[in-house]
């Protein structure tokens, strides 16, 4: 009877954790999950719906032409703190303007002395593989953490960018926990 | 073992499995939200050379059967930037290649270059431009010298009515027959020992026009004329020359238009 115990403990302890680490693993938009026992919800928010860059509001790209800086505050509107840890970006039409541009991406700091942390610097086109980073705060509820996105085109672009145009919507992807451990790609 | 225990022993299994099952499917925590739309253009550099594309930026051309006192007349192009980007306009003169085309009877006796390519003399004595003091009287008060460089014989003007001040290059309004900002080669002595440089001086030279932004247009104009009484310059005056010595000959070169990305 002891051994009975001793077992239907261990199943019932099993189950609950097999429970929690499977639920944990559903992604969505607004994560309503278990987390040791209590309901929380994981949720980010970004600033704008609206494009950020447009040649009419910007102006063309160009060999050497100067960068194009705009600002993406990556909101916490749920329970748990989190980190930006992946970039990713689905391009249409004129798709190989991608390769001719180069992206930045900069966790800012907060103004308090805090510095600012690179988080990306390279070519446009390989958001398209999904680029992991290292986001350096945690995002606590209901603070944000603001981007600074800048793009251009390099001196070196040569007449084969000339004339194309492209569309791209770029992911932000946050990830909890919140310690600093993930490596990049 | 009881009837109980293989009961719990086989809880205890499936237990286990879910535990793994759960294991194995851990990931973190995450969310993703997207900035949707964002268009990135490139710009374009499009030059239109008399509304032509591609093959129309380079003009050749070859003047003969020229004589003393003969004019060509303006040539005018008329230069478009078509893409979305402001541009710098230039043109460039290719190298002047002189022919001789052989030597007629009256030549002979005043050429002594053997008559062969490219010992041709059309190009020194075809004036690309006319000293300020030879602008007519009646055009004077329209034109305004801007720039003006008496050891190397040239001056730059405004004009400011569609009236010709002579033989010169320039940029004009394209509904214009003649150039409003004139650039004009007079070069009548040292430092150059024989004298005018005349079209031959232009070649290899490029000629800026400034910005052209997008749409924008202008008209670039290039004339020569031949004296009605050749001279050369010996180095210290003026000398009388044959005109027969410009018999049978001819003067080829290129223009090129180009348009080039201004550079922040």
């Amino acid at each position: 009877m002891k051994n009975g115990k001793t077992f239907t403990s261990i199943f019932i302890i099993a189950l609950v954790l097999s429970l929690l680490m499977f639920s944990a693993n559903q992604p969505s938009a607004s994560a309503c999950t278990l987390y040791l026992g209590k309901k929380i919800k994981f949720d980010m928010e970004l600033s704008s719906n609206v494009p950020l860059f447009h040649p009419t509001k910007d102006s063309y790209f160009y060999p050497g032409s100067p960068k194009i800086t705009k600002n993406l505050e990556v909101i916490n509107v749920g329970d748990v703190p989190f980190r930006i840890c992946m970039f990713n970006a689905i391009f249409y039409e004129d798709v190989y303007l991608a390769t001719g541009l180069q992206i930045e991406i900069i966790e800012l700091g907060t103004g308090k002395g805090e510095k600012s942390h690179l988080l990306y610097n390279g070519i446009l086109n390989n958001l398209g593989e999904g680029v992991e980073v290292n986001g350096k705060r945690a995002i606590p509820h209901r603070k944000s953490v603001t981007l600074q996105i800048s793009v251009w085109m390099p001196e070196t672009a040569g007449n084969e960018y000339q004339g194309l145009s492209m569309t791209a919507d770029i992911a932000i992807t946050v990830c909890f926990p919140p310690a600093h451990h993930r490596g990049n790609k | 073992m009881g009837i109980n225990k293989k009961i719990l022993a086989s809880v205890f299994i499936i237990g286990l499995l879910a535990f793994g099952l759960g294991f194995g499917t851990y990931s973190y925590f995450n969310d993703t939200e997207t900035s949707s739309g964002n268009t990135f253009s490139a710009g374009t550099l499009d030059l239109k050379v008399d509304g032509q594309d591609d093959g129309g930026t380079v003009a050749h051309y070859s003047l003969s059967n020229m004589k003393p006192g003969d004019d060509t007349g303006y040539y005018k192009w008329v230069l478009k930037n078509d893409g979305t980007l402001s541009g710098k306009l230039s043109v460039n003169f290719s190298v002047i290649t002189n022919n001789d085309n052989g030597l007629t009877e009256p030549e002979l006796a005043c050429d002594t270059t053997g008559g062969s390519h490219p010992e041709g003399e059309l190009g020194q004595y075809l004036k690309p431009g006319i000293h300020p003091d030879d602008i007519p009287d009646d055009v004077k008060p329209y034109v305004t010298i801007i720039e003006r460089n008496d050891t190397e014989g040239w001056f730059i003007a405004e004009v400011s009515a569609e009236v010709d001040t002579g033989g010169t290059i320039g940029w004009g309004p394209k509904g214009w027959t003649v150039p409003s900002i004139v650039i004009s080669q007079w070069q009548s002595g040292p430092p150059h020992p024989w004298g005018t440089p005349g079209l031959n001086g232009f070649g290899g030279k490029t000629y800026t026009y400034g910005t052209l932004d997008p749409g924008a247009e202008i008209a670039f104009f290039f004339k020569v004329k031949l004296d009605s009484n050749l001279q050369i310059w010996d180095g210290t005056k003026w000398i009388e020359v044959d005109d027969n010595i410009i018999q049978s000959d001819s003067v080829q070169f290129d223009i090129t238009f180009r348009l080039e990305q201004v550079t922040p």
